[in-house]
């Protein structure tokens, strides 16, 4: 393929976006003081020293969440190439594949329709 | 509002050294128990059944020991029992209730930081509110130690054989 | 009572200068700095009603940029050290502010922060005299409990000492009511 302006400002945006996360960072490193106390790595656990491990279990329902994170913004981030390069291709095998990958997703959103996450059922007011 | 009864529930057959029936209107106690430390436990259980809750428990640094202060008392019809136990200078042990009401596991603590008096199977008698390398305990008092008979009226240390009507 | 902080070491607490000490650089940092404390709520008593006053509607410390409280010392970097420290808790207050990176600063607000308060007599045994004896203090706020205007104006007093001189109106002495 060539290297055309298209390319280079997909580089540059690249760049662009790495140097607006690095440059606050960097700055900040070379023109603070530094603190050298002792406990400033200490994990915060309000002023007393940590006990008890990190890792501790967390409830399982957020996997709620997590599915539909899944179901709604991953099934969409994948959909952008996709919805860019449809109207130019042939055939009905790419039509039956997307109603594959579309049809997954969609079970999990039948699965939340039936445990009932989308309605709220008492009136709400302020 | 229902009235107090003239006399609180549940406290017969409490072997007290002493007990009196101190004014409800002045006091706010209903009856007032003077127990030796062994006798405790058991007079804590019977309350306990007879569906009292924990409000206090405090101590009093005084020249005949330090004397530890009971507060019980109901929901309703609300009838506050006191029991006191006075336990030596020298020996300041007491049992603890903290297997009976939940509640008292802090309450010996304070006790213990303030006193020094050591709660005799307390799951864990470390100080609540004063930092542990303390060194001293500062509620005793010291050379200004007072008597009990100056510090309470004599209407709450006299023996009353007979309950009132 | 515990030993002296190495806080309070004469060298001062352990921070570095930074690296690239360009000094225009740093006054218009330290100017940023000034106009936008983030403090940390350690409202430990009376004083921290106080506190609260001045970050609500009628005293507005947002005004003076300093309404992002953060309960994190992670993420402010003025320490209001507002109400009475007792030894118990005197630990947690130098933990908390070696925890706090640099560049920091640190409030006494009250008479308990500044020098026990009320509770500075002979026999004392729980409270801390003066947090000062914990922590390096950049700025003392005494009353009991001081005006939310004298926790402004203690804002003002650091502005000051960070940037040379003071912002904003002084208050006139002879206001008709």
């Amino acid at each position: 393929m060539q290297f055309d302006w298209l390319n280079l400002a997909i580089i540059v945006f690249l760049a662009a976006g790495t140097l607006l996360g690095a440059v606050p960072l960097i700055t900040a490193s070379l023109l603070a003081p530094r603190s050298k106390a002792p406990d400033l790595g200490l994990p915060y656990e309000c002023g007393i020293a940590p006990h008890g491990p990190a890792r501790v279990r967390f409830g399982i329902n957020y996997y709620f969440y997590a599915l539909i994170f899944l179901a709604f913004d991953v099934d969409v981030l994948y959909l952008f190439p996709v919805a860019a390069w449809y109207p130019g291709s042939p055939g009905w095998a790419v039509f039956w594949e997307l109603m594959l990958f579309v049809g997954i997703l969609a079970l999990a959103v039948v699965y939340f329709w039936r445990k009932g996450v989308f309605v709220w059922p008492r009136k709400v007011t302020f | 509002m229902t009235r107090p009864p003239a006399r609180p529930p549940g406290i017969e057959g409490i072997p007290a050294l002493r007990r009196s029936a101190p004014d409800p209107g002045s006091t706010g106690c209903h009856a007032d128990l003077t127990l030796a430390a062994g006798d405790l436990p058991a007079a804590v259980r019977q309350l306990s059944d007879a569906g009292y809750f924990l409000e206090d428990i405090a101590g009093v640094d005084v020249t005949e020991g330090i004397m530890l202060v009971y507060h019980f008392d109901r929901f309703e019809a609300a009838a506050r029992v006191v029991l006191r136990v006075i336990v030596p200078h020298d020996a300041p042990q007491a049992p603890s209730i903290a297997t009976v009401y939940r509640g008292a596991d802090w309450h010996e603590r304070e006790c213990f930081d303030f006193f020094g008096v050591r709660f005799i199977g307390h799951p864990d008698l470390k100080p609540l509110l004063l930092p542990e390398d303390l060194g001293s305990h500062p509620l005793l008092k010291g050379r200004d130690r007072r008597s009990l008979y100056s510090l309470l009226p004599l209407s709450r240390m006299v023996d009353v054989d007979k309950e009132p009507e | 009572m515990a030993p002296q902080s190495d806080l309070l070491s004469p060298s001062g607490p352990p921070i570095d200068p930074p690296i690239l000490d360009i000094k225009p650089v740093q006054q218009i940092l330290d100017l940023c700095r000034s106009m936008s404390f983030w403090p940390m709520t350690f409202g430990l008593a009376c004083c921290a009603i106080e506190m609260m006053a001045v970050g609500m509607a009628r005293f507005d410390i947002a005004r003076f940029g300093a309404e992002a409280f953060r309960p994190s010392p992670r993420q402010s970097d003025l320490l209001i050290v507002a109400g009475t420290v007792s030894k118990k808790m005197a630990p947690a207050v130098v933990r908390l502010y070696e925890q706090m990176p640099a560049p920091k600063w640190v409030m006494a607000l009250g008479n308990c922060a500044i020098s026990g308060g009320p509770f500075c007599f002979e026999g004392q045994y729980g409270i801390v005299e003066g947090v000062d004896t914990l922590i390096p203090v950049d700025v003392y706020v005494p009353g009991c409990p001081p005006r939310p205007e004298a926790l402004l104006e203690g804002i003002f007093a650091l502005q000051k000492k960070l940037t040379g001189r003071r912002w904003w109106p002084e208050p006139r002495e002879d206001r008709r009511p």
